[in-house]
């Protein structure tokens, strides 16, 4: 007898992998809410995310990430995911920032709100009737304009309105939209069972549209590329589920054994994370840190040890401790900012440090990124984070901005003049900002920012504990090849050439392990540095004084590269 | 870097052999620069004499939008004078005192540190991701104060309104400094707007081989292929490119061949 589930194994890739890697959390969460886990830890950690990092006006970053702006969409998939009762001000104030803004809503975003009021059984509230409202005279408003109506829309229309006023679009309608966002939309909003013809049709769209890096094609995006749209994956998987087309106990125990894979990597990282700290903490000391250096000199040698580390591929054997020494001694300490506002002798220290491994043009780069940053220190006063990051803004625009070497250099700058231009002043936007001020400057990219906002403030503490919520781990190869380890990651051989594209998933993995404190998942970039990236399991780690990978004991990948390893030896 | 770009380029579009062949175009382009300046000056509307320069400017800023802003962002059926950018505009125009437009150099200034501080609020996310480069560019070469510097900064000040492309940012400037002559500035730091009509002519005229799409930023290849070109046909004054999209106007459009200057040359 043929079966008439679909099996996740008859998938090229795993879609679960697909939105683990690259889904923003209020998706997770509606996979887990339609697999009925939303009582997990993993769940709870990740509505506590989303519940903290709310803006004052009560709107929510684009995919509940700092830094990003505010999305109406975001407050909409909120509704559906936060329960009233538990938290009854973060719904309010989601409510109410709705309501302000429900007229300057386009009228997509009015009938999603519509239908996610609907379904998640706010019809008696005021906001419901007022959404109503402004639905249908928007609709008037287009059968005046004779624009057409495009299929979801007429879908979610059927759903809130009824039959009587609006009828539902056939399901062969629906499939000659080629469209799994579409296709996701009919199959939530099914009333009766699907007939086996019309599965198997079904199952045929879902495993042929299948895209390589895993999930489906968006609406609005091509169909080049090589990862599908997360939204439409979400929605696509979620009436695949609830029509009972995928096979639930499969998808069940497979959720559930990632899950326990992902709590015991948080087990292990919450109880290694002084050893962490620790492994951070020697190698700065070494570099000339003193717990009680003033901010200044705290942040300038951050900077200096973060710019130097990047060229480990440069010089064999580079130790970054001992050439950031090495540099900051040749500039006679770090007391006197004038030292490094000179160009001509920071260009020709580097010079010597880097001992022409490194082409001239990056070492002006590397020495301007520093006349820079020493030129803002000396001359801006800051005492708390919030005026060092509006102060760091303001300095990027006037003068960083010009030596903006590159166009992602310029196009970092440009988010930086949106947001003054806004004022944005949460903590998470500022957070974000930083690192796009950051990255404005020159020969720094996404690594550096990263390592040098870690060191600052997570190691050394130099601002207070609130913005350790929104650090972001270090992402690098060594990261990537624990993350591929794991079995985290769709395409390893992507992310290893750009390791900018598994940030997403460290990242979301550090909130739901810590909300508090994402940039926890740094301990993955360690253990790739001491284990992972040579496969060496077993290896006794000098610097850790440790012997074997911490993830030993359940890491999939384990048996089989000490085999590898075995062989390679004799 | 850059320069080794535009040279790929320049030998990708335009081979040697052509040379004869562009002396030509060359020749009947400025013949016919004068009606084509004619032809977007009427495009615009008649001013009466006292007509100030602020007036002069809402006009081309509106005529401009008419003929090259974005029609992805759906205001088809809005009528221009309702469109955000052009009510951005608009406030500029009556915040600036008189003596700012009469001065190149302050009106730059001006519409520099609104189209920084303002003007990018009123972009929507979306389309923010098109511009943000060009943004940083604007913020990093905002000090320049040499004339190039200052067309540069007006060209992409005008791309942080919303609605603006490449295309529309640079028909508004040819509009004012060529057809109008508000200001005095070299022709040469001029950029050719993109119309359809212009590359269909260029493809005709077998300039290029491959065809050059719209663009989004000032930093997209084709949009540096076009400027390109048109800096190799007629380096004193690339705009005489447009005099391409007048004779597809007024000769291609309504089929008058034999009428047409190009007739020889045409593919």
């Amino acid at each position: 007898m043929l079966s008439l589930v679909l099996s996740l194994s008859k998938f090229k890739f795993n879609p679960l992998t697909f939105v683990f890697e690259k889904s923003p959390p209020h998706h997770r969460l509606f996979l887990l809410k339609s697999l009925k886990l939303e009582e997990s830890d993993y769940a709870k950690n990740l509505i506590k995310w989303i519940t903290k990092i709310q803006n004052f006006d009560g709107s929510f970053p684009w995919d509940f990430f700092p830094g990003e702006e505010s999305d109406p969409w975001m407050a909409i998939d909120t509704l559906d995911l936060l329960p009233d009762k538990q938290y009854f001000e973060v719904v309010r104030k989601t409510l109410n920032f709705l309501e302000n803004s429900l007229e300057k809503l386009d009228f997509y975003s009015v009938l999603l709100l519509t239908f996610v009021l609907k379904r998640s059984g706010k019809v008696n509230t005021k906001i419901y009737q007022k959404s109503l409202k402004i639905l249908e005279m928007r609709l008037k408003e287009r059968s005046k304009q004779k624009k057409k109506l495009k299929i979801f829309a007429k879908i979610l229309l059927n759903n809130i309105l009824g039959d009587e006023k609006f009828e539902r679009p056939f399901a062969n309608e629906v499939l000659a939209e080629k469209d799994p966002w579409t296709l996701g939309y009919w199959l939530l909003t099914l009333k009766n069972d699907i007939a086996p013809s019309l599965k198997q049709k079904i199952e045929d769209f879902a495993l042929k549209t299948e895209k390589k890096g895993g999930g489906w094609r968006g609406r609005f995006s091509g169909f080049s590329g090589t990862y599908g749209d997360p939204l439409t994956t979400s929605i696509f998987l979620q009436g695949l589920i609830e029509s009972k087309i995928l096979d639930l106990n499969e998808l069940s125990s497979e959720v559930k054994r990632r899950l326990e894979l992902f709590s015991k990597i948080g087990g292990t990282l919450r109880r290694k994370e002084r050893k962490i700290e620790n492994f951070f903490l020697a190698r700065i000391e070494d570099a000339g840190y003193v717990p009680d250096m003033d901010v200044k000199e705290k942040l300038l040698l951050c900077f200096i040890y973060s710019l130097i580390s990047q060229f480990y591929w440069a010089i064999s054997g580079l130790e970054p401790w001992e050439e950031t020494l090495n540099f900051i001694g040749k500039q006679e300490g770090l007391v006197s900012f004038e030292k490094y506002t000179n160009f001509n002798d920071v260009y020709n220290a580097f010079k010597d440090i880097l001992r022409g491994s490194v082409p001239s043009n990056r070492i002006e780069m590397t020495a301007r990124a520093v006349t820079l940053y020493s030129i803002f220190l000396n001359s801006r006063d800051f005492e708390s984070f919030q005026e060092y990051a509006e102060n760091l803004r303001h300095f990027v625009i006037d003068e960083v901005s010009r030596y903006a070497p590159s166009y992602g250099g310029a196009r970092n700058v440009g988010w930086v003049v949106r947001s003054v231009a806004f004022n944005r002043k949460e903590l998470h936007n500022l957070v974000g900002d930083v690192y796009k001020c950051l990255m404005s400057f020159p020969s720094i990219g996404f690594k550096t920012a990263c390592l040098q906002m870690f060191l600052s403030g997570r190691i050394m503490n130099t601002w207070n504990k609130e913005i350790r919520r929104y650090i972001y781990p270090l992402i690098d190869v060594f990261s990537v090849s624990t993350l591929s380890r794991l079995n985290l990651l769709s395409l390893p051989h992507v992310a290893e050439k750009e390791p900018r594209k598994a940030f997403r998933c460290l990242f979301w993995l550090g909130a739901a392990i810590k909300p508090n404190d994402p940039s926890l998942a740094t301990g993955l970039w360690l253990i790739g540095r001491e284990w992972c990236l040579r496969q060496q399991c077993n290896k006794y780690s000098d610097y850790l004084g440790e012997k074997g990978c911490w993830f030993r004991n359940f890491c999939p990948s384990v048996k089989g590269v000490e085999r590898k390893d075995v062989k390679r030896k004799g | 870097m850059l320069n080794e770009k535009v040279r790929e380029i320049r030998g990708k579009f335009l081979s040697e052999s052509l040379e004869s062949k562009v002396k030509q175009i060359r020749q009947i382009l400025t013949k016919l620069d004068g009606c084509c300046v004619k032809f977007f000056k009427d495009m615009v509307g008649k001013f009466s004499k006292t007509a100030s320069m602020k007036d002069i400017l809402r006009e081309c800023f509106k005529t401009s939008l008419e003929i090259s802003g974005i029609r992805s962002m759906n205001y088809s059926k809005v009528s221009v004078a309702k469109l955000s950018s052009f009510l951005l505009f608009e406030k500029f125009l009556n915040r600036c005192e008189k003596d700012v437009f009469e001065d190149f150099n302050k009106f730059v200034d001006a519409i520099t540190v609104f189209s920084l501080f303002e003007a990018v609020k009123e972009i929507p996310t979306w389309r923010y991701w098109f511009v943000d480069g060009d943004v940083g560019t604007l913020a990093g070469i905002k000090w320049r104060t040499d004339i190039e510097g200052l067309v540069e900064k007006l060209r992409y000040s005008l791309i942080c309104f919303p609605h603006f492309s490449p295309s529309t940012a640079n028909m508004f400037i040819y509009l004012v400094i060529k057809c109008y002559k508000l200001w005095k500035v070299p022709y040469n730091l001029l950029r050719i707007p993109y119309f359809a009509g212009l590359v269909k002519m260029i493809l005709k005229l077998n300039l290029i081989n491959r065809k050059i799409t719209r663009s989004h930023t000032f930093s997209s290849h084709h949009y540096i292929a076009l400027q390109e070109l048109g800096r190799t046909i007629c380096p004193k004054d690339p705009t005489k490119l447009l005099v391409l999209e007048y004779i597809n106007r007024i000769f291609c459009k309504n089929k008058k061949c034999k009428e047409c200057n190009l007739n020889k040359l045409c593919g």
